[in-house]
């Protein structure tokens, strides 16, 4: 299924050296981008507009980053992504178990941004869409059937193996948090991350032409696991 | 500090304290010993007179008076004394069996013997009594002289209090507590039992403190101020327990406060002295991270500055080719920041302390592949070879600054060894220990600087070509590394004959079962 690559983006960021940059830059990838510099008139513009994607950063002056995504949630379920240091993983959890669908880290390369708009994006429209299955340049999945084939080869994956892997495709190109898997393959939920890796390393083990250095299941760290996916730039 | 003279009988009473002392001594063990040796005595008396030797027979009996008072007590020699007397009078003197005396010179020899006697058997139990004294003083003297030698290495308060309160319970008969000023802030250091309130003293320490005399206080507490060079520096609370006779002295007590006093000082200037030594290494560290700073940014930046100014300044007069050299060069140093910056943040979070409990278990395997991962960009034709056991290593760790770690030794690796040259990452497991290599064939690192190279801001000296790196990498190895509880170190030449290896040893954590 090929999906428009013209969005509309929302911009708020109250850092004119780095908007002044990601305007133009975004704009020449073919994208319309609407700009506020205050989470307030970010969360006004968020609920008065349609848009099909929110670039927020969290360091804005007038609210707390988790306080803004709760707001832009209440009324709205556009992707959020949140710009966000490095070595702040406890408020990029906090910013993904309060409503964010993914984020990047400070300095970024902008093909790195524009991946992930497109993730979130398609992840969107996939829910709305309800699909089934799923396909990318190594790996097929069959929800509904319970399989998997890797490079066209069928591969035996476990079932909590094959919930974990589901998971992070339904999210392909986002960061899935520990906790959203560890409900995923663990009903009723255990707040053990070692069960967690211990599956991923097997997973890899499977997937992976070397587990050691994982080119498709990546490790998050501190935040997750994400999915990476091989598409054609621009 | 002056002496108490107390729980002693007063001045006119002294001479006979010896005497009284004995008679404490008084139990049925005793009597039945002296009641032996009388017998004893006795008989061999009776005896000796029966043989026709009088002189024997009076002086084994003083002999068998004066063992008593020597081996049971001043009290019982008097009263074998009198006991003899009357029977050598009665039962042995001529005549026997009665109580008269036929002359005068029978009476002289009699007084004798009962001032023998007499004399005998009391001072003997005096000497006994002295000698147990004696004894009592150099056993007191060898637990003063153990006590000060663990005084001696008290630093700190909690050892001072584990000193006081051992001292307190070996003597089941003494109740402590150790009342220092910290700040301005009157607080006990040690208390004789939880159960005891002994903040209702604060107001009678405070006073006896200030006046700095020994003071009586309620429930038999006698309350000891604490005086150093400097002032008063707080009080020890003793009181003696109802009901022993073997209480340390009044002396013994003296010698132990200032003991107390003393050590007490000494762990004040201790935590001074720390205090000042810590701020002096701060700043240091500030001196040498303001010169990196101004270093290790500024060229970067240089770079950056050069190449966009040129591109916007002289674009029409650049080729296609020397502006896309520039945009890569401005990318590059960018990198280089961001590296930079990341070793920064790393630093100071060690800096900082890390609480190794609060770290999460995560897969060793994850994180050097990471950094493989991240380093592959830059080995050029350089080859990496890896040597991984299949199963995942759990340690306990930061994963954003372990990944630091080993990406920071692959730089180093690949800075200091040619182009083409291999890199080795081996990962073994030992015991309850995983052993990283990071092996390159580069140039090696002089003997000399082995274990200078993990020092903050060195550099090792490179003939010539300015070094690139900032020096931050591999202190923050070591500090990041020992602070989990591993090890690092550099071998140098490697076992292949040249080049490095950096070898780190960290603990495994237990597996979930």
């Amino acid at each position: 299924m090929i999906l428009p690559q013209k969005f509309s983006v929302l911009l708020v960021d109250d850092e004119p050296a780095l908007t002044d940059v990601l305007m133009p830059l975004l704009q020449s990838a073919g994208h319309t981008v609407n700009y506020a510099s205050t989470a307030t008139e970010g969360i006004k513009d968020a609920g008065s507009l349609k848009f099909d994607v929110v670039l927020l950063d969290l360091g804005l002056p007038d609210m707390d980053g988790k306080q803004a995504i709760s707001a832009i949630r209440a009324s709205s379920t556009v992707p959020i992504i949140v710009i966000s240091a490095r070595h702040q993983e406890a408020e990029k959890i906090a910013a993904l178990d309060a409503g964010a669908d993914d984020y990047v880290n400070k300095p970024f390369e902008i093909g790195e941004l524009l991946a992930r708009i497109r993730a979130s994006v398609r992840r969107h429209q996939t829910i709305a869409r309800q699909g089934n299955r799923f396909k990318s340049s190594e790996i097929e999945i069959d929800f509904g059937a319970r399989t998997v084939s890797l490079l066209g080869q069928p591969i035996k994956l476990s079932p909590k193996e094959f919930d974990l892997l589901a998971t992070l495709a339904q999210h392909a190109g986002q960061v899935v948090t520990h906790k959203r898997l560890l409900n995923a393959g663990w009903a009723g939920g255990t707040n053990d991350t070692q069960y967690l890796r211990t599956y991923m390393a097997r997973l890899r083990q499977k997937i992976e032409a070397d587990p050691s250095e994982p080119q498709l299941i990546l490790t998050e760290p501190g935040v997750g696991y994400r999915l990476k996916v091989n598409e054609e730039l621009r | 500090m002056t002496a108490i003279v107390e729980s002693s009988p007063p001045a006119h009473w002294q001479p006979l304290t010896w005497l009284l002392s004995s008679a404490r001594e008084l139990e049925w063990q005793r009597v039945r010993a002296t009641l032996l040796l009388f017998t004893a005595a006795t008989a061999i008396a009776f005896l000796s007179q029966n043989l026709e030797k009088p002189v024997t027979s009076a002086l084994i009996y003083v002999l068998g008076v004066t063992l008593i008072g020597a081996t049971q007590g001043a009290m019982l020699g008097l009263l074998s004394a009198i006991c003899a007397s009357l029977t050598y009078n009665f039962a042995i003197a001529e005549p026997a069996f009665v109580f008269r005396l036929a002359d005068l010179d029978d009476l002289v020899p009699l007084l004798a013997f009962n001032f023998c006697a007499l004399i005998s058997g009391v001072l003997a139990g005096r000497l006994r009594y002295q000698a147990q004294r004696a004894m009592r003083s150099a056993a007191e003297l060898g637990d003063l002289l153990e006590v000060s030698k663990n005084f001696q290495s008290a630093f700190s308060l909690a050892h001072l209090s584990d000193v006081i309160i051992s001292f307190a319970t070996e003597r089941r008969n003494l109740d402590l507590a150790l009342y220092a000023y910290q700040g301005s802030k009157l607080t006990t250091i040690v208390r004789p039992d939880s159960r005891l309130n002994v903040e209702r003293f604060n107001v009678a320490v405070e006073n006896a403190i200030k006046s700095q005399a020994i003071t009586k206080s309620e429930e038999g507490w006698l309350i000891y101020p604490l005086i150093s060079s400097n002032g008063a520096i707080g009080a020890l609370l003793v009181r003696r327990q109802a009901g022993h006779d073997d209480n340390p002295s009044a002396t013994s007590i003296d010698a132990f406060v200032n003991m107390v006093s003393l050590t007490l000082e000494r762990c004040f200037l201790h935590e001074r002295l720390a205090t000042s030594k810590a701020i002096e290494r701060s700043e240091a560290f500030k001196t040498a991270l303001l010169s990196s700073v101004s270093h290790d940014m500024r060229t970067p930046l240089a770079t950056i500055s050069a190449s966009v100014t040129g591109l916007l300044d002289y674009n029409d007069s650049l080729t296609a080719e020397t502006k896309t050299q520039l945009l890569i060069a401005i990318k590059e140093q960018c990198e280089r920041l961001n590296r930079y910056t990341a070793n920064m943040l790393n630093l100071s979070r060690l800096q900082s302390g890390i609480d190794v409990d609060e770290l999460p278990i995560i897969d060793l395997i994850d994180v050097i592949g990471g950094a493989a991962n991240s380093i592959r960009a830059r080995l050029g034709a350089r080859t990496l070879r890896k040597t991984f056991p299949h199963s995942s290593i759990l340690v306990r760790a930061d994963p954003i600054l372990l990944e630091q770690v080993y990406l920071n030794i692959l730089e180093n690796a690949v800075i200091y060894s040619p182009d083409g040259s291999p890199i080795e990452i081996a990962v073994h497991v030992d015991g309850q220990l995983v052993k990283i290599e990071i092996i390159d064939q580069g140039i090696g690192i002089p003997s000399d600087e082995l274990d200078r190279v993990f020092e903050r801001f060195h550099r090792v000296e490179l003939s010539g070509a300015a070094v690139p790196g900032s020096g931050l990498g591999l202190a923050i190895a070591k500090g990041f590394v020992e602070a989990i509880g591993g090890s690092i170190k550099a071998k140098s030449p490697s076992a292949e004959g040249q080049g490095t290896c950096i070898e780190i040893l960290l603990p495994l954590t237990e597996a979930l079962t």
